[in-house]
């Protein structure tokens, strides 16, 4: 939602301070937020992201905003046939953007098998250890040789969107790209009570405190 | 000198291993979270400096702390003990009657205590689901089947302040049965002389029962009370298997948690748990004290 409404300049400029979270325009994002809210199940908004596909294929909901995994589950989990059974659309203000993360394995200093861990890591990053992995996740790699053939579907529109040079790339919150784990388990907090209280103001208030306090 | 050796040392020498493993593991560790409670401790890397009460004030004016979790774990201690110890009466009072296969419905009773908090939640999580029309499950298909579908519920998931005392109907499910047999015990307990002497003296059963039964069972309710409400306050599983993240049934244990291991906010973390402590020990240190008290008494 801040994406769509404050463009993807300023959203970035939420996580390296330039965008001030109690400004006018963050609060009128988060009144849009807001009605979104209204139209929305919010006494599940703890359930996780499956249920709410789940409500899409039943056709008990319209749409779910979700990410490039949501591909994965349609498609190999649930056999669904990407044009026919599903489509998708950028999310309002959010054409020409994406809003990446990363999985990503850490190699710990003082690792028990160095060379072993090495080794894995090396056939993880390798074009085809990303073309046997990604496919079948619902992702795609950053890498630029990979092989365009084996991403299909709507993996194929993700990969265009994502090798295009006009597309701006910003960071996911939710998997921690442009928050550590201290801001974003505050943020965590406030959205909590957001959910509840519906109070922009004082949300801004709590993350800007929260930014400061956790920088 | 050595007289006085022989006579305890062998007991305390049987007793050592345990004694030690308590003094490390639950008063040393709980020193050790007091300890961190007034430090900065922030991240994965430790802070060993020393900031006074600056973390439980911080909590006072904590926000998900004083608005949501404390009323929260409050709400749920009420209905959960209460229920629990009602329940847990009644059905002590319908078998202390003598029913035929009293064994079996004591064991089918108290079964539901040997099943983790976790099983129970994920259990409950689907029979207390708030879908509706064709998505409709458990408890709810049930009361719409039966004609009750009035009564369709939203539970835990609830917009109301009272949707965290749904969450004590598993909790009391797994434990009424458990204060059905400390109520029995203690029905059981009673001189059956004591209840003859009343009927002679031409007492009523609802007299026998309130004036001598009703008296003697005082000490099983009070260690059922202390039992349950620190049950209640340290529980944790229940809710997390059962909506994590929900702000609605979020306890000072849950904060707790995920602030520490999320976030890596170890020293409020510490403060949460050092204030969870000290609201058990304002029901168990009484306790103590009482029991001691009687017990000298004697």
């Amino acid at each position: 939602m801040l994406l769509g409404e404050l463009g993807p300049d300023k959203y970035t400029g939420l996580w390296t301070g330039k965008t001030d979270w109690k400004s006018a325009e963050v609060t009128a994002a988060l009144d849009t937020f807001n009605k979104v809210l209204a139209a929305s199940d919010i006494k599940s908004s703890a359930a996780d992201w499956q249920p709410a596909a789940d409500r899409v294929i039943d056709g008990a909901a319209v749409y779910t905003v979700m990410g490039d995994w949501l591909d994965g589950y349609l498609g190999r989990a649930k056999k669904l046939t990407f044009k026919t059974d599903y489509d998708v659309a950028a999310s309002p203000g959010s054409s020409g953007v994406y809003d990446f993360l990363s999985d990503s394995f850490t190699l710990p200093i003082g690792a028990k098998h160095r060379a072993a861990a090495e080794k894995w890591l090396t056939e993880c990053g390798s074009v085809q250890g990303q073309d046997l992995f990604n496919p079948q996740k619902g992702s795609i790699p950053a890498r630029t040789d990979a092989d365009k053939a084996k991403y299909q579907n709507y993996l194929a529109t993700a990969l265009k969107d994502w090798q295009d040079p006009a597309t701006k790339i910003v960071g996911s919150l939710t998997h921690g790209v442009v928050a550590n784990n201290a801001f974003g388990s505050e943020i965590d907090t406030a959205l909590g009570i957001f959910v509840q209280k519906r109070d922009p103001a004082a949300f801004g208030a709590a993350i800007a405190k929260a930014y400061a306090d956790t920088k | 000198m050595m007289r006085r050796i022989r006579a305890w040392g062998p007991g305390l020498v049987l007793i050592l291993p345990s004694l030690i493993a308590l003094a490390v593991f639950v008063y040393g560790f709980l020193g050790w979270n007091i300890r961190v409670s007034l430090s900065s401790w922030r991240g994965l890397a430790p802070a060993h400096d020393f900031v006074g009460l600056r973390n439980y004030i911080a909590l006072f004016s904590d926000q998900r702390f004083t608005e949501f979790d404390v009323p929260n774990i409050a709400i749920f201690t009420l209905v959960f003990v209460a229920g629990s110890l009602a329940i847990g009466f009644v059905m002590a009072l319908l078998l202390d009657r003598g029913v035929t296969g009293e064994n079996a419905f004591r064991s089918v009773y108290l079964f539901p205590m040997a099943i983790s908090f976790i099983a129970t939640a994920i259990i409950w999580r689907w029979l207390m689901d708030n879908g509706s029309g064709e998505s409709e499950t458990g408890i709810n298909k049930l009361l719409a089947g039966a004609g009750l579908g009035a009564l369709h519920s939203d539970w835990f998931k609830s917009g109301s302040r009272w949707a965290i005392a749904a969450i004590a109907l598993p909790a009391g499910w797994s434990l009424s049965g458990y204060v059905m047999s400390l109520f029995l015990a203690g029905m059981r307990g009673v001189p059956e002389e004591l209840r003859e002497a009343a009927r002679v003296d031409g007492a009523s059963e609802p007299r026998v029962f309130w004036h001598v039964v009703r008296p003697m069972l005082l000490p099983v309710m009070m260690s059922a009370v202390v039992i349950l409400t620190h049950i209640s306050l340290k529980t944790f599983d229940l809710f997390y298997a059962m909506d994590q993240k929900n702000i609605k049934i979020d306890t000072p244990a849950l904060y707790m948690w995920f602030t520490t291991f999320d976030g890596g906010f170890y020293a409020r973390g510490a403060a949460i748990a050092t204030l969870l402590l000290l609201g058990v020990a304002t029901v168990i240190v009484p306790y103590i004290w009482y029991s001691v008290r009687v017990e000298r008494r004697r």
